[in-house]
């Protein structure tokens, strides 16, 4: 059981920072970012290249930094001009994304399935008391909760974390006021990026990486963001958590059902409350 | 210091402002009225750079402000307030007037705050603090930095006679120790007439009348659009 939880918050900090970064693009440029999976895809093959040729941690500096500048320019020469037009424009840049990076990974790396191994220094297991559990998913843990807690007080203390606060809340009158919205809609979206690439690093020696992964944890993040609430951050952090738990208790307690725990999950939190956990908007 | 030349704005075929033309003078407060649907509000988001007009242009001491973006403009001092209130239901009165401080070189945010006596509700959510104080804030939100040029887009709705009147005075009063100019939409004409130093009256985006209040008060034109209805 404490196995099984500790493998719940592993798999549940990957959703977390995938989802913040979904949400908070989400917030600023009111688009449901579909590329995000295929980021995430990227930077888990990315990691392996890097990995293979020189080291693990070279991977996690450079490629969410990598992703963040891709994020920023996607923000300026794409999301920007589309912004005050259909959604399903942006829905359709997104979505142009997902399949130019499917085509690039499949080109480049083939569609067999890759592993990456941990660090030195994360490889084996480390004792806790209750159980011995991989030293590397206690890193990945970690790594999860300083990044959720890092995003958390950047919104709560500083003062872009206002400016992107305010401009979640209504764009036009923060621009009113003298914020530059499409600067600080660019940060979140470099922000958002980032974080998706931080979550491939992070999966590359904790996953099987294949040209599938992005979709497949696409709609599992999806799923957290609408448990979670839309405009919200809060929520999606909570409920990535929440799904994780559940999926990795369901897998032991009923392998036969557990990949529809978060479907279930969802179905259950919308039936209480529709707008999800902390959640104010709808989509689209 | 402000100058409308020809500013047209057009929803499709429909012409929300009309060939407007129209200069504020600086440290005035200039009234702009007419009835639902005259134009008003259009007129205030495209001075402010929240819409771009169809044609024409705007002017802020001689400069051409017309394809600016509003947050460019409001660096250069011109601010506006919103007829919608509680726009951040999240945020406390305080990080709202951070925001609105936000990279202005001179934010004066205490002194705004004690003029228009909001200390009490600095660290209260819009849900928890009274209506009137909501409108305050509204106003806080466009006075902070001492922008030039205020506009007010009804800043009096929903408030009782009293607490209009109130307001209009203490604005008025505010307004005129800053030095500031403001252009203020507003229906109630007890307000406008009270504190007004010009007034414009549109009237289905166009402009009827414009000059001194009073004079404006007997022009036929506006007795039968708007002031002669109101009135009666």
């Amino acid at each position: 059981m404490f196995v099984q939880v500790l493998n719940g918050l592993a798999f549940g900090v990957l959703l977390l920072v995938l989802s913040s970064g979904l949400a908070l693009i989400f917030g600023l440029r009111g688009v449901v970012n579909f590329a995000h999976g295929a980021i995430y895809m990227l930077a888990a093959y990315v990691a392996m290249a890097i990995t293979d040729r020189t080291s693990f941690w070279l991977a996690l500096v450079t490629v969410p930094v990598l992703l963040a500048a891709a994020g920023l320019l996607v923000d300026r020469f794409g999301l920007r001009h589309l912004s005050g037009r259909s959604p399903l424009d942006m829905v359709l840049l997104t979505f142009g994304i997902t399949f130019v990076v499917a085509d690039v990974i499949q080109t480049t790396w083939g569609t067999r399935a890759h592993t990456i191994d941990p660090p030195s220094a994360l490889q084996g297991s480390t004792d806790l008391g209750l159980a011995t559990y991989p030293t590397y998913r206690l890193f990945v843990i970690a790594m999860g909760l300083l990044v959720c807690a890092a995003l958390i007080a950047w919104l709560k203390f500083s003062r872009t974390g206002l400016f992107v606060r305010a401009a979640g809340d209504d764009r036009t009158t923060t621009g009113a006021m003298g914020v530059n919205v499409d600067r600080v809609s660019g940060t979140v979206v470099a922000l958002g990026f980032g974080l998706a690439g931080l979550a491939g690093v992070l999966a590359g020696p904790y996953l099987t990486l294949s040209p599938a992964m992005g979709t497949e944890i696409l709609i599992t993040t999806f799923i957290v963001v609408v448990v979670g609430g839309l405009g919200s951050i809060g929520g999606p952090m909570i409920a990535a958590l929440l799904v994780g738990l559940a999926h990795a208790l369901a897998t032991v307690q009923a392998p036969t059902f557990s990949a529809y725990v978060p479907y279930l999950l969802m179905l259950g939190v919308l039936l209480v409350r529709p707008q999800g956990i902390a959640g104010r908007r709808t989509a689209l | 210091m402000l100058q409308l030349e020809d500013l047209t704005f057009a929803y499709g075929s429909v012409k929300a402002v009309n060939n407007v033309s129209l200069e504020v003078t600086e440290g005035t407060i200039h009234g702009l009225i007419g009835p639902n649907g005259a134009g008003k509000s259009t007129c205030i988001d495209l001075v402010s750079g929240r819409q771009r007009p169809t044609s024409g242009s705007v002017r802020f001491r001689g400069r051409d402000v017309t394809r600016m973006t509003a947050p460019r403009r409001r660096h250069l001092g011109i601010a506006r307030s919103f007829q919608r209130i509680s726009v951040y239901p999240e945020l406390t009165v305080a990080d709202q007037l951070d925001v609105a401080a936000g990279l202005l070189k001179e934010p004066d945010v205490d002194a705004v705050v004690r003029a228009l006596d909001l200390e009490g509700c600095l660290r209260h959510t819009p849900a928890e603090i009274g209506y009137g104080e909501q409108r305050r804030v509204d106003i806080a939100l466009a006075l902070i930095g001492s922008p030039a040029l205020v506009l007010l887009d009804e800043p009096a709705a929903g408030l009782s006679r009293e607490e209009s009147i109130a307001l209009a005075d203490h604005l008025a009063e505010l307004v005129r120790d800053r030095g500031t100019t403001v252009v203020l939409v507003e229906h109630h004409l007890e307000v406008v007439y009270r504190v007004c130093d010009r007034l414009t009256v549109l009237e289905q985006g166009a402009v009827i009348a414009d000059g001194d209040p009073q004079d404006v008060r007997r022009d036929a034109r506006v007795m039968e659009a708007y002031l002669g209805r109101s009135a009666a």
